[in-house]
Order: structure tokens, then sequence, then C-alpha cells
């Protein structure tokens, strides 16, 4: 037995909402959906907190309440600018009280209220699709009474006692510094609630109600050579936790990867004077500087001299005339990464090798920012400084005879399995909620959906910075 | 997952009307227009009945609920919240932000489906299918941000300790 009444209004307001859809129709060939942003706040809090505040980063607004508006608009106006729907997208969203402490905090929340499954015209029978992309695919709001996505963000972030000293930035710049970028995060979180989600659930592997996601039907998992829907609960749980090993088949993502994804960071050593140096050495790579590229740079490697070896003072005559043209080779310590390779730059080199002075294996990323490096520079080990500095004794004051090779292996792309799909989060031991609904954190350069909202992402979600949109075209946008 | 086949739930909307009252006095001041916010490109905004923080608790007493098998008046039951919850939502005289909230306070009771006359069905999604960034500051300063799903994920990834990092921008 149906919910009869229910059914009723349900055929109504659809009715109504097709008539007025036909009246508001944009033409076709445009990408863009409406979203209507619903102020759920009381007076005074949130949205409506009138506290005087000054410009910041593009926003223009004057009081608290509005500035935190306009981020939202900025969020959801990228979206609306990308998606295609005929059916208003409806945000209630508020500033709320959640969870903190001095040290961590809820930022805020988002997720779709509804699926549906075996709509009219549905793509997949048997299969769930989040409210917002079912009105996209049906033409018409199909229950306009309830808002497609509920969205919650922290009223108290940067206050004592919720990430004390540390609010939301309110700009719409993205030069966050160290703050939180409140419109990076809102244009993720607005990314699940739109369908960037699965609504199987990963810790049992059991189907909501016994059918499958729309995004279970693009999950392949490269260890058993099974889709997500061919799999049992069980074999769905083992998949979930099987680091590497799940990809996503939808066509549009894959042929989008090689425009958005690199090759991975390469450091190769060959040269007449090489000897037992040659070879590929495993790098980290430097969070600032240019990425390494195909088909990169090729020069000498030269060590600094001793009164400078950590390259942290200005680069003498000497070092100045053996780094020209060529890879610094500098040790690790005393001063930051970026002013090694920023001397080193201004000396005139092409690229750094930083030489690790500790051991351990693989060796960490190069942190630090400075807009105004524009070589690369990679650390190695100390153990692969050792090898690699015995190939350098015998040298001239500008050649050595050992060439290094900084570029990236593009049949390798960071992120993707060797038929460059690119891999879904499934850490070990399963992280619910993250796992499987993310890109994995492999992927380079960082992408809007992996489960680490890093500092370093651009406000855009499409082609060639990010896949976030394509994955949405795989399930039906 | 439970399917709910109830041929008449009565629900009275006292809660939903206070509210609706409440935004009507809100109006007049301490509210954002929307008229002095930037103009974006795809995008409205519009002020609705502030949503209240706790709607299931607030309105639970306030309904009545039939047997669907005798017809007569009966004590609600666990379901009884969970599909009151949407079927207030539909109410007319409530507005988008009231029942939005109606919908969320289905949490406890789990997923319930609803089958429709056009032959599709829905299922109202309760808190453990949203999406939470979380933000850590670890030992070294560093803030970490993580995007987990569901209420309980988010309670242990708040008070879990943050994983070293590979990358420390202060490192020399």
């Amino acid at each position: 037995m149906k919910n009869k009444n229910l059914s009723k209004l349900r055929l109504a307001a659809g009715l109504g909402a097709i008539a007025i859809s036909a009246l508001l129709a944009a033409p076709a060939a445009q990408a863009a959906a409406t979203i209507l942003i619903q102020n759920g706040d009381p007076a005074g809090v949130g949205f409506n907190d009138a506290t005087v505040v000054a410009p910041v980063g593009g926003n223009t607004g004057t009081t608290l309440g509005q500035q935190r508006l306009n981020a939202f608009q900025a969020a959801a106006g990228k979206w609306g600018a990308t998606l295609t729907s005929s059916s208003t997208i409806v945000v209630i969203a508020t500033f709320e009280a959640l969870n903190c402490n001095a040290t961590g905090a809820v930022l805020g929340s988002a997720g779709a209220l509804q699926v549906f499954r075996d709509f009219p015209g549905a793509p997949k029978p048997g299969t769930w699709y989040s409210e917002a992309l079912t009105n996209r695919l049906v033409g018409v709001n199909v229950d306009p009474a309830t808002p497609e996505i509920r969205a919650r963000f922290n009223v108290n972030l940067g206050q004592p006692g919720c990430l004390t000293g540390l609010p939301f930035y309110l700009g719409l710049d993205n030069n966050h510094g160290p703050l939180i970028d409140l419109v990076t995060v809102l244009t993720h979180e607005f990314g699940h609630g739109l369908g960037f989600q699965t609504f199987t659930n990963g810790s049992t592997g059991a189907f909501l109600g016994g059918f499958p996601a729309v995004w279970d039907h693009f999950l392949f998992d490269n260890a058993t050579g099974l889709n997500w829907t061919q799999m049992t609960s069980a074999q769905r749980v083992t998949s979930a936790v099987g680091v590497n090993n799940l990809v996503w088949t939808g066509s549009n993502v894959t042929a989008a990867v090689p425009l958005v994804l690199r090759g991975l960071p390469r450091l190769t050593i060959g040269g007449p004077a090489a000897g037992a140096a040659a070879g590929n050495y495993l790098i980290g790579s430097a969070s600032f500087g240019p990425p390494l590229n195909s088909p990169g740079l090729a020069a000498d490697v030269m060590p600094m001299s001793a009164a400078n070896a950590d390259g942290c003072l200005a680069f003498g005559a000497v070092d100045k005339m053996a780094v020209t043209g060529n890879i610094a080779l500098i040790n690790r310590g005393v001063c930051g990464f970026v002013i090694k390779v920023k001397n080193a730059q201004l000396a005139g080199a092409v690229g750094v090798i930083i030489a690790d002075n500790v051991a351990g294996s693989p060796p960490p990323d190069l942190g630090g920012s400075d807009p105004t490096i524009t070589i690369p520079s990679v650390r190695i080990t100390l153990a692969d400084s050792t090898t690699l500095r015995s190939a350098l004794t015998k040298r001239s004051r500008t050649k050595s005879g050992v060439i290094a090779t900084l570029d990236a292996n593009t049949a390798v792309l960071a992120g993707t399995d060797a038929l460059k799909r690119i891999k879904m989060f499934t850490p070990n031991p399963f992280q619910g909620g993250s796992s499987v609904s993310h890109y994995d954190v492999s992927a380079t350069p960082n992408q809007l959906m992996e489960p680490a909202i890093s500092a370093d992402l651009t406000h855009e979600v499409t082609v060639p910075f990010d896949l976030t949109f394509e994955l949405f075209k795989d399930i039906g946008w | 997952m439970r399917k709910i086949h109830i041929t008449r739930l009565v629900t009275i909307v006292g809660a939903i009307a206070v509210s609706t009252a409440a935004f009507a006095a809100d109006k007049k001041d301490n509210i954002t227009d929307p008229a002095t916010l930037q103009k974006f490109e795809n995008v409205r905004v519009v002020n609705v009945a502030p949503v209240a923080s706790k709607p299931a608790q607030s309105s639970d007493n306030m309904r009545a609920f039939i047997d669907p098998e005798t017809g007569a008046l009966r004590a609600p039951t666990a379901a009884d919240f969970a599909q009151a919850a949407p079927a207030a939502a539909k109410s007319k005289s409530a507005g988008p932000a009231a029942r939005s909230a109606a919908t969320q306070s289905s949490e406890s009771a789990g997923p319930v489906s609803i089958q429709h006359a056009d032959g599709s069905t829905s299922v109202a999604l309760d808190e453990s299918f949203m999406s939470y960034s979380v933000a850590r500051v670890g030992a070294d300063g560093k803030v970490t941000e993580d995007c987990v799903t569901g209420k309980d994920k988010m309670e242990a990834t708040l008070k879990a300790p943050v994983a070293k990092a590979g990358v420390d921008r202060h490192e020399k």
C-alpha cells in the first residue's frame, strides 16, 4: 500500500513545478542551475549577525551576517554556474553552535536530505540518486516541499574555546593565509550534498534498503575485478579498506584525468661521471616553486662549498660559479627550505636537491611557501645523498658530469592506477564517511573532493584544475 | 530499513506555527536583508522561519497518531516520529526551514522509505549521511581539515589526535 496523500501532494506539486519551470526555462545550451539559499537563522545570529566588519578579499559585506551569506553565495554560485538543472536547488542553511574545543572544531556539515530511486526516466533502475540529481533528471522538482541540501556551519569558530583564534576567512579570493577558507569548505560540502557520495554503508557493505547508489556503479576493485554492484556486502567491506585498489570507472573522469593530474615527480641521475650513483631516486616534492613537469629539466649537479653547505647564506663567488645554470645540492638544516632555494635561485641555479640530514625513507616533502621561487626543488634521503656525493668528488668548478633530470613520469599519473583511472580513498582501517566517497589523497594536484581539505586548493571544480564536475557528469548531472 | 504504510496520520503543527510567528517578528530588525548582499550569478537568498535546533523534541508531544489497522488513537512509536517528520514537512502551513528541520528529526529512528504513486521510492536521510568538515590543530601548530560522514564519526574525529603530517611548513 502506498501513502496516497503524499503521492497526491507530490503529483500536484510536480505539475505546478512543470508550469513554473516552463516559464522560467533558460536556453538549454548554457549550463546553469539556480541555487536558492534559505537563511534559517534567527534574528541577530549567524547570517543575521549585525556586527560591523570591514570588507575582505572581495567580500563587500559590511556586517558579519552579510559576509557569511556572500561566502555561501560564492560557493553556491560556483556550482550553479557549473551544473545544469531546470529545478532550483534549495539549500536550507544556518550558523549554529557546533561541537568544538580549543584545538578542534566542526567547521560545518552538509548533505542531501533525501534520495530517490526508480523515478520516471531514471538512468539506472533500482539505484539511489540524491534529490537534487533526481530533480535534474526528471526535469521537475519531485518534492518541492523539502529542500535538497541542509547546511549547518559553526557560529563560534575562532572564539575562545572553539578553535581559538582561527575563524573562517570570509574573503572570496582564496587568500586565506592560516585561516579556514569558508568558500572552499562550502564548495566541498555542497559537493557531497549534490551527490558526491555513496549511500552504501562502508562498514557493513549493506546497500541502503537493498539498493546501490548510482555512485556504486562506478566503483571497480582491481584486486577482485568486480564492480561494487557485483559484490556481496562482505566483499564491499573488504574493498573499502583495500588500499589503492578501488578506482572510479566513469568515462568523463577517466577522459579528464590526463588533463588534470600530473605525472609522478621523478629525479633521475645519469651522465658520464654518475657511475654507481646513476638511477632513479626517491624524492619528496616541494610545496613551493613550480611542479615537476614533462619534459622537465636536466643539468649538472653541483655541491655547495663547506662554508655554506646548508645554503642559508647568500651565495659567495665560488658557489655562484658552481651553481649557475646547474642544480645545487644543498644540505638540510639551520634555515627553512624556501630560504635555501631562494638563495640558489638568486645565485643562478636552475634547480635544487635538498639532502636530508637525518636517516629515513621515503624522504618527506619540502614545506614552506614563497611565491617568488621559480625553480624546482626536491628532497632526497641522507643515504642517497651520500651515494650522490661520492660521484661528485671529481669535478671542475662549473661542471660535475653528474646529470640530474627533474621531471614528471607521465606514464604514471599521481593518484591513478595503471589504466590511469583515479583511485578512490580506501584507507585501512575504514574511515567512516571519508572512505570511498572521496578521491584518494595521492592525487596531484590536490583535488577538492579529497577527504583532507588542502590549503592549496583553488575554488575551481572543473578541468584543468579539478575532477569534481567530471564525476558529476558520470553520475548523471 | 522499514517501510511505512500509514493510511492516516494527523500532525498538529503547533511548533511550526510558533516558529512562523517568531519569523514575522524577526523581520523587523536584525535580519539580513537579501537586497543588501553582493549579487552572484545563479544564486538567490531568501529569509525563512528560523530553524529550531531540536524540532523533534519540541513537537513530539503535540502530535496525534492513529493506528493504521484500527483507526484508533494510540501512543506514537519511533517509526511514527520518523514518518511524521517528512509528513509535517509537507504541510502547507510550514515554512521551508521548519520543514527541513522536521525532516532531520528522523535521525534516531533510521531511514524510512516512502513509496510514491509514480513508482518511485524515496528515503529521508538522517544524520548518518551528513558530511562534516572537522578542523584540528596538531601539536606542531598545523591545522588539518578532514571531511567525515555521520555524527558519530565526526565526534570521534574531533577527539582523535592529529596524525603526524608529512609536510611541516616551518621545518628546517
